[in-house]
């Protein structure tokens, strides 16, 4: 039998995280928590140390310090049951080139052992409501990186889990789409317990969508909180989340001399 | 000049390359942590590795060779044939074993560097198309640099000491150039036929037996290469038949290619062929192959660029969906392993070569017309080649495709469910090989119980084996998170992986054949089955705590 979270657990803890690669330290005693009912979002520039969280986080990274937990258990002890609970869009589409949408599919829902009507409806809804109905008998390799990343968001929705982790989720998709998945993730996290964590560097999405960012600089967090209240803390009034982050990050001086060297003939 | 700059850009393609296939960060890997100039340094290493180990096996193929070409080879293999077409016929006959191998290396590769992109990037920059076409040819040519070079050179180096004439070594050069490049020729063709037919084909039942079919028929450079080494000794029989003036429709095989360009060689060594073979009728007819091949030169040339664009432009079409039909985890991998291997020629090709061997090994067996109590001998040989090459390639080339990819191992995917999907892909393949072979020896004598026990008996032995492999790969994958995506790219590691698989699956075998000497035959079974099993009760646990340290 499944196993099924605590009521009022958080959906994900991370505590002091460290990741290095070599004696590169990419995250640096990062602490974050994505609570019930919530969509948690992760700034930062490329490089920040968004990605290297969330595969640590999904379990493709071993950190170097620090904890996990999602839902109360420790990836490095229970990896299947975290995974059970964990859907994952990664942030490059480039995966299984020689397997169709459908044959995608079933291997991830096999993988995770649905009961077949199951499965097979809610991949039916999702994939409609993506406008993928057509696009499902060819293989991978032909599909633009949008298509793939939409199958991705299927494979990760398919199972209904308590956590979605997703990196840059949307950074290939349609307007179409987009707006399709902003409404899903919002009723998502309506249902009771469920939490998601998304990294993007795109401030605007993290406006409309995000209940809590968090901002991520060379590995080291600067500054958590609702959008409202980063905005009253970095400026007030019409400041956007654009002008916190420059500010939280210490870049508004270097895009000032850059824009400025631009400019210069 | 405009050379100068298609080579430097081919430098750029083929580092490219070279990541790729070490790394596949296109099928979703991440790169190992280490510094960035320790990654192209490695990549480097072990791609260099690989074309060494691949000239290497060119080389052995030489010294044999030069073996056979001796006055002791031709009394062994072939000594009523007269010595100027016993040379023409076995220098020939290293061309087109040479020919096969390199085709079969172009079809491991292509599809790598096809499906790279990296030539379509090139249409951005500034240079003429000519430059582009060059450039995209010479990173083809620096993939095939190192074997190439050994294909063209050796069989000069053995024509020349065999006959010991420097001027028989300058005459077979061009043999051996026109076997490179018939091999490009061949590999870009029917490796692009595969990535725009294969890996585009759509999902369901008609389009998969459509690609298996296609699978076996790109099998045929390996087939080609079995039915020569199966055929040699009747094919030297005909042969001998030259020795008299009167010719033969048969004789006209000396005109076939690679075997007129190697009668060149013995020809100014004194070794004129007979009759209608020598002069200018030889001359003509080499005449007629240059030409052809001046003109496959000019296709090949522009044939990578070409291929590439063409694949990168193939279009998906609309297609209805169809129902999701899930089954278990060990399953659900097993199946996905046969549909990747289905679009992946260089996967499907290793998958198949067991089930091809069973049925030259079985075809082979059947037509010797051996006597009924050797058959079940003759069989058993037969089962244990397939078991030894189901060892040899399925497990290896499978085994970190699942593990290495970013993706799966986010999947809630247990090592007993990985191990069960790739273990029943190893036995399906045993099975299938000896299906094959079963059903062409029992055309010749119907006894199938011996064989019947003697496949059951090579099982544990089998699943040792491939526990073996599986948890010497798997456990290469927890430490370093690498995949082992193909021969050419990890060639060199491979052989760390697959001797130790085929000595676990030999043992038995080696046992079996001790003991039926001298005890009988249901002895000799139940010696076989039981060191398998002995062997798999130490490996199978071996495997699934590697297969866990990977999932975890």
């Amino acid at each position: 039998m499944a196993w099924v979270p605590p009521p009022g657990t958080a959906p994900l803890t991370v505590d002091g995280l460290v990741i290095r690669y070599g004696a590169v330290t990419a995250v640096d005693g990062l602490s974050l928590a994505v609570r019930p009912g919530e969509i948690y979002g992760l700034l930062g520039a490329n490089g920040a140390g968004k990605s290297s969280t969330i595969r640590s986080i999904v379990g493709l990274l071993p950190p170097a310090s620090g904890s996990i937990r999602v839902f109360g258990l420790d990836p490095s002890v229970a990896p299947i049951q975290v995974r059970t609970l964990t859907g994952y869009v990664p942030e490059s589409p480039l995966l299984f080139d020689a397997l169709t949408p459908r044959e995608f599919l079933e291997f991830v829902a096999s993988v995770r052992e649905m009961p077949q009507a199951e499965a097979a409806g809610r991949a039916s809804r999702y994939l409609s409501a993506l406008g993928l109905d057509g696009s499902t008998e060819q293989p991978m390799a032909g599909l633009s990186m949008g298509t793939r990343q939409k199958v991705l968001f299927v494979a990760a929705l398919l199972h209904r889990p308590p956590l979605l982790v997703l990196d840059e989720p949307l950074q290939h998709l349609d307007p179409r789409s987009v707006r399709i998945v902003k409404e899903l993730l919002g009723a998502y996290v309506g249902e009771a317990g469920r939490g998601v964590l998304l990294s993007t560097h795109q401030m605007e999405l993290a406006e409309q969508l995000c209940h809590r960012v968090g901002i991520l600089d060379k590995g080291q967090l600067r500054a958590e909180g609702p959008v409202a209240e980063l905005r009253a803390a970095h400026g007030g009034g019409t400041t956007t989340l654009e002008q916190v982050y420059l500010r939280v990050t210490d870049a508004e001086a270097e895009v000032a001399v850059a824009v400025r060297r631009l400019s210069e003939r | 000049m405009p050379l100068r700059e298609a080579y430097r850009i081919s430098g750029v393609i083929y580092a490219e390359l070279r990541f790729q296939a070490i790394y596949a960060l296109r099928q979703g890997n991440l790169l190992p942590r280490a510094p960035a100039g320790e990654l192209t340094a490695r990549a480097e290493r072990q791609v260099f590795q690989s074309k060494i180990a691949v000239a290497v096996l060119f080389g052995l193929l030489q010294l044999g060779t030069l073996a056979l070409l001796t006055q002791q080879g031709q009394l062994l293999l072939g000594p009523a044939v007269p010595r100027p077409v016993y040379v023409a016929t076995v220098l020939g006959g290293l061309w087109l074993v040479e020919l096969s191998l390199l085709w079969t290396e172009g079809l491991q590769i292509l599809p790598t560097f096809l499906s790279s992109r990296a030539v379509p990037l090139l249409e951005t920059l500034p240079v003429p198309s000519r430059t582009r076409e060059e450039a995209a040819i010479l990173a083809v040519l620096r993939l095939f640099d190192l074997p190439a070079a050994v294909a063209v050179v050796g069989p000069a180096l053995v024509a020349g000491i065999a006959l010991n004439s420097p001027a028989a070594a300058l005459l077979a050069l061009p043999g051996g150039a026109a076997v490179v490049l018939l091999g490009l020729i061949l590999s870009l063709a029917t490796g692009g036929f595969f990535v725009r037919h294969l890996a585009a084909s759509p999902g369901g039942r008609r389009s998969t037996a459509f690609r298996w079919l296609f699978l076996v028929a790109g099998t045929i450079p390996a087939l080609g290469l079995y039915a020569f080494f199966s055929f040699a000794p009747p094919l030297m029989n005909a042969l001998a038949s030259l020795s008299s003036t009167q010719t033969t429709p048969a004789d006209a095989l000396l005109f076939l290619f690679p075997f007129a360009f190697a009668a060149l060689p013995g020809s100014v060594a004194g070794l004129a062929l007979p009759g209608p073979f020598s002069g200018p009728l030889l001359f003509a007819v080499l005449g007629a192959y240059s030409v052809l091949f001046f003109l496959g030169a000019g296709w090949l040339i522009a044939a990578p660029r070409r291929i590439s664009l063409q694949v990168s432009a193939t279009a998906a079409r609309p297609s209805p969906p169809a129902p999701l039909h899930l089954t278990s985890p060990g399953l659900a991998v097993f199946r996905k392993d046969l549909r990747v291997a289905s679009r992946t020629p260089g996967f499907g090709f290793l998958l198949l070569l067991p089930l091809l061997d069973a049925a030259a090994v079985g075809l082979a067996t059947f037509s010797l017309k051996p006597d009924p109590s050797t058959v079940a001998n003759l069989g058993s040989a037969a089962v244990s080649t397939s078991e030894l090459l189901a060892i040899f390639f399925a497990p290896a080339f499978f085994a970190t495709e699942v593990i290495g990819l970013s993706y799966t191992r986010a999947l809630p995917l247990t090592g007993r469910s990985l191990l069960a999907g790739k273990l029943t892909l190893v036995v399906m393949i045993y099975l299938l090989s000896s299906a094959i072979v079963l059903g062409l020896t029992l055309l010749r004598v119907f006894a199938p119980l011996f064989l019947l026990l003697f496949v059951a008996a090579g099982l544990p032995g089998l699943l040792a084996a491939a526990c073996a492999e599986l948890g010497l790969l798997l456990r290469r994958a927890a430490r370093t998170g690498m995949v082992s995506g193909q021969m050419f790219s990890g060639g060199w590691w491979m052989l760390t992986v697959a001797i130790p698989g085929l000595i676990v699956a030999a043992l038995p075998l080696v046992a079996y054949t001790y003991v039926s000497g001298s005890a009988g035959t249901f002895t000799a079974l139940a010696v076989l089955a039981l060191s398998g099993a002995a062997e798999l009760a130490i490996l199978l646990p071996a495997a699934v705590l590697s297969a866990r340290r990977v999932v975890s």
